[in-house]
C-alpha cells in the first residue's frame, strides 16, 4: 500500500496561497479605496435625505420616486441607451471587416494601419468632439445656411460616438484576429469550404468573444458620455450623463446618485445579456 | 495511366529555388511516400498538390486534367496537417462533420437541373430559329412549333419536379451526417468521443480526428504531412499500421510526407526520395533499400558503409587495395564508383579467415544488436551483429558477393 503524505502537502498549498494573497494586497486596497467605498457612498446618497450631520440621516426612496415620476428622466435614459447601442453596432460593422482585412496584411502594414486608426486615442476627447462639431457646423452653414442645423440630431451624436469610440472596438477584435491560427483557414478550405463559408463557419464563431468585448467597450462609455452631448447635442439633447452632471452641479447629490445607480443596474443587465451570447467562451479560455 | 502526374514542377520562394523540376507519376490506390531531410521540398510538393501553393512552373494533372487553376476547396484531395489544425471551437463530432456541412447536399441534382434547363433553352432556340427561317410565314408551322414548345415546357417542369423529389432535406441530411460521422469515428477508433472538446484530446486522438475529418469527404487522394511526427514511438507504430489498413480498406491514394526512413519503409508501396528540391530515386521500399542509386540515398535510407572504388570489369570491383567478386555489371572498364556495404550484411570472423582485416574499435549495445566499429587499414566499417566482440581484438570482415552494391558517382 502506498500512503500519500497528505498532511505534508497541505501547508505547502497554504503557503503558496498566502504568497499570492500578499502579492494582491495593493490591488485589494486599491479596489476598496477606489471602487467599493465610492459605490457605498453613492448608494448611501441615493437612499438618504440630505442633511448636514451623519446622525440625522434618514432612509428614503424619494430620489428614485422622483426619477421615475419625471418623464424627461426616463426618456433621456432610453435615448442614451438607444443612441449608444446604434453607435456600438455601427462601430462593429466598420471594425469587424476592417480587423479581418488588417490581420491578413503584412506585419509592417498591420502595425502602421493600427497605430493610425488608434491615433485618435492620443488626442483629447474634447478636441475630437469639437472637431466633429466644427465639421457639422461647416456643412450646415454651407448647405442649409444654419450652422446649428445638424447639432442635436441623431446623425451628429452617433457620428461623434463612432468617431470617438472606434478604436475601443477595433483593438480587441484585431488582437484576437491576429492571433487566429492561419492553418485553420487552410484546413477549412481543404475540407471544401469556400472563402465565404470559411468566414461564417470558422472566423466568426472563433472571434465572437472579442466582438462582445469590443461591443461593451463602446457601449458602456458611449451611454454615459458627457462630451458628445455637450458639443454635438446643441443643448437640445439631454442624455443621462447631462442629467447626472446637472444634479451634482446643483448639489442634489441624492438625485444624481439615484440616477447613476439606475443607469448602472440597466447597464449591468445589458452586460449580462451580451455575455449570454458568448457561447464560445471556452475558446478563449483554452488558449492559455 | 497515371492518376496524378507532376510534370516539371518548379517553385521559387524569394528567388530561392525550392523545387527544381519535379516529375512524378502516382497510380490510383497507391501509398506513396515523399521522403527526405527537412528542407528538401517534400512538404512544398504536397502543398502544391493540395492547392495551397502555386508552383512557379510546371503542370499538375489529375486523370490527365490540369488542376492548377482549381482552388483548394474544389480539388479531390483532403489533407491531414502536420499540426492537425482541428477547429478548437467545435467538438469532435462537429470537427469530423465539417466537410459534410460545408457541402451542398443536393449539388449533383442541382447540376442536373441546370443542364436540363440549358438543353431546354437550346431546344426552344432551335424552334425559334426554325420559325424565323421560314419566309413563307406558314401559320401551320407556327402552330406546330407552339405545340412543340408547350410539350417541351411541360416535360421540363415534370423532369425538374422529379429531380426535386430526390432532394435531400436538411433534416434527412442531418441523419446522413450522423451516420457517416459515427462510421468514420469508429474507423479511427474514437466512437464515444463525439461530444469531447478538442482541447481535451491527446496527440494521438487529435491525429485520428484529423484523419477522420479528412476521410469523411471521401477524397480520391489523401495528403498526409508528417502526421505522426508528434506521437511517441509506440503510438506511432500503431498508427502506421492503422493508416495502412485504412488505405487498403478505403481504396484511397495516400501521399505521405515524412523524414523518418523507417516509417517510409514500413508503410509505402512507393518511396520518392528527395534532396535539395530534386527527386533522387523512385521505387519500392525494397528497391530503394537494396539498390540505392547514389551516395545520398544510401546514406539516408538505413545505415551504410560507403566506399569509393573502381569497377575493374563486369563482376569485379576493387576497393581498399583488393579486388572483390560482385554481381554488378554494365559499367565502363575502370570506372570510378561508390560501393555500399550494409552493416547488417557484414560479418565479423576470426583473423585471417575473412576478406579485410582490422581491429575492433568500439562496441555499442543497441538492444537488438551490437553496433561494432572495425578499424581497417583504410577506413572504419560499421557492423551490426548479435555476437559480442571485445574491444581491441584482431578480426576479419567477410561478406557474400551479392552484399556488394555498386553505384555510379553522381
Amino acid at each position: 500500500m502506498i500512503s500519500f503524505p497528505k498532511k505534508q502537502q497541505k501547508p505547502k498549498d497554504r503557503k503558496k496561497l498566502n504568497f499570492e494573497f500578499y502579492l494582491g494586497t495593493p490591488y485589494f486596497l486599491m479596489i476598496i479605496a477606489l471602487v467599493l467605498i465610492p459605490i457605498a457612498l453613492m448608494v448611501l446618497y441615493a437612499f438618504t435625505t440630505e442633511s448636514n450631520n451623519l446622525i440625522s440621516i434618514r432612509f428614503t426612496f424619494d430620489h428614485f420616486k422622483e426619477f421615475f415620476r419625471q418623464p424627461t428622466f426616463i426618456s433621456s435614459m432610453a435615448e442614451s441607451i438607444y443612441l449608444s447601442l446604434i453607435s456600438a453596432t455601427i462601430c462593429l460593422i466598420i471594425c469587424y471587416p476592417l480587423a479581418f482585412i488588417l490581420s491578413r496584411r503584412k506585419l509592417v502594414t498591420q502595425k502602421i494601419l493600427v497605430s493610425l486608426i488608434t491615433s485618435n486615442m492620443f488626442i483629447n476627447s474634447l478636441l475630437l468632439a469639437y472637431a466633429v462639431r466644427s465639421i457639422f457646423e461647416i456643412i450646415g452653414n454651407y448647405f442649409y445656411g444654419n450652422a446649428r442645423h445638424f447639432l442635436g440630431t441623431d446623425l451628429a451624436i452617433i457620428t461623434g460616438m463612432v468617431y470617438l469610440y472606434l478604436p475601443f472596438m477595433l483593438l480587441p477584435i484585431y488582437t484576437h484576429m491576429a492571433k487566429l491560427d492561419k492553418n485553420l483557414f487552410e484546413s477549412a478550405e481543404d475540407l471544401g469550404a469556400n472563402k465565404f463559408q470559411t468566414i461564417t463557419r470558422v472566423v466568426i464563431p472563433m472571434s465572437i468573444s472579442s466582438v462582445l468585448t469590443g461591443f461593451m467597450m463602446v457601449f458602456l462609455p458611449a451611454s454615459t458620455t458627457l462630451v458628445i452631448t455637450r458639443y454635438l447635442g446643441g443643448g437640445q439633447r439631454k442624455m443621462i450623463g447631462d442629467l447626472i452632471d446637472l444634479a451634482f452641479k446643483s448639489s442634489k447629490f441624492g438625485n444624481g446618485a439615484a440616477i447613476a445607480l439606475v443607469l448602472a443596474v440597466i447597464l449591468l443587465i445589458f452586460v449580462g445579456l451580451i455575455k449570454k451570447f458568448d457561447k464560445y467562451e471556452g475558446v478563449l479560455a483554452n488558449e492559455e | 495511366m497515371a492518376f496524378i502526374e507532376l510534370k516539371d514542377v518548379t517553385k521559387e520562394f524569394n528567388n530561392q529555388v525550392v523545387l527544381r523540376g519535379i516529375d512524378l507519376e502516382i497510380k490510383s490506390n497507391e501509398f506513396v511516400t515523399l521522403l527526405g531531410p527537412s528542407g528538401c521540398g517534400k512538404t512544398t510538393t504536397l502543398r502544391i498538390i493540395g492547392g495551397f501553393i502555386e508552383p512557379t512552373g510546371g503542370e499538375v494533372l489529375f486523370d490527365g486534367v490540369d488542376i492548377l487553376n482549381l482552388p483548394a476547396y474544389k480539388r479531390p484531395t483532403n489533407t491531414v496537417f502536420q499540426r492537425y489544425s482541428l477547429f478548437p471551437h467545435l467538438n469532435v463530432y462537429e470537427n469530423v462533420a465539417f466537410g459534410l456541412r460545408v457541402k451542398d447536399q443536393n449539388r449533383d441534382l442541382k447540376k442536373e437541373i441546370k443542364t436540363l434547363k440549358e438543353n431546354h433553352k437550346k431546344a426552344i432556340k432551335d424552334l425559334d430559329h426554325k420559325v424565323n427561317l421560314d419566309r413563307t410565314n406558314n401559320a401551320a408551322l407556327k402552330e406546330e412549333v407552339k405545340a412543340q414548345k408547350a410539350t417541351l415546357n411541360n416535360e421540363l417542369k415534370k423532369n425538374i419536379e422529379n429531380i426535386k423529389k430526390q432532394f435531400i432535406s436538411k433534416k434527412n441530411y442531418e441523419f446522413i451526417i450522423e451516420e457517416k460521422v459515427s462510421k468514420y469515428l469508429k474507423m479511427v477508433g474514437l466512437d464515444g468521443f463525439e461530444q469531447r472538446s478538442i482541447s481535451k484530446l491527446s496527440g494521438g486522438q487529435m491525429q485520428r480526428v484529423a484523419i477522420a475529418r479528412a476521410l469523411i469527404n471521401e477524397p480520391k487522394v489523401l495528403l498526409l504531412d508528417e502526421p505522426l511526427a508528434a506521437l511517441d514511438l509506440k503510438l506511432r507504430q500503431e498508427m502506421q499500421y492503422e493508416l495502412k489498413e485504412i488505405q487498403k480498406s478505403a481504396g484511397i491514394t495516400f501521399i505521405f510526407v515524412t523524414h523518418d526512413q523507417e516509417e517510409a519503409l514500413t508503410m509505402s508501396d512507393k518511396i520518392v526520395v528527395m534532396n535539395k528540391g530534386e527527386i533522387q530515386q523512385v521505387g519500392s521500399p525494397v528497391d530503394i533499400y537494396n539498390e540505392p542509386v547514389n551516395r545520398f540515398v544510401a546514406n539516408f535510407i538505413g545505415e551504410s558503409n560507403i566506399v569509393p572504388g573502381v569497377m575493374k570489369k563486369d563482376y569485379l570491383v576493387s576497393f581498399d587495395g583488393y579486388d572483390f567478386e560482385c554481381i554488378d555489371k554494365g559499367f565502363d572498364e575502370n570506372q570510378e564508383v561508390d560501393i555500399v556495404l550494409r552493416p547488417e550484411d557484414l560479418d565479423i570472423v576470426e583473423h585471417k579467415k575473412g576478406k579485410i582485416s582490422g581491429v575492433v574499435d568500439s562496441v555499442i549495445f543497441k538492444g537488438v544488436h551490437f553496433e561494432i566499429d572495425v578499424k581497417t587499414e583504410h577506413r572504419v566499417y560499421t557492423v551490426h551483429t548479435t555476437d559480442h566482440q571485445p574491444e581491441g581484438k584482431q578480426v576479419d570482415l567477410d561478406w557474400y558477393p551479392e552484399d556488394i552494391h555498386v553505384m555510379e558517382i553522381w
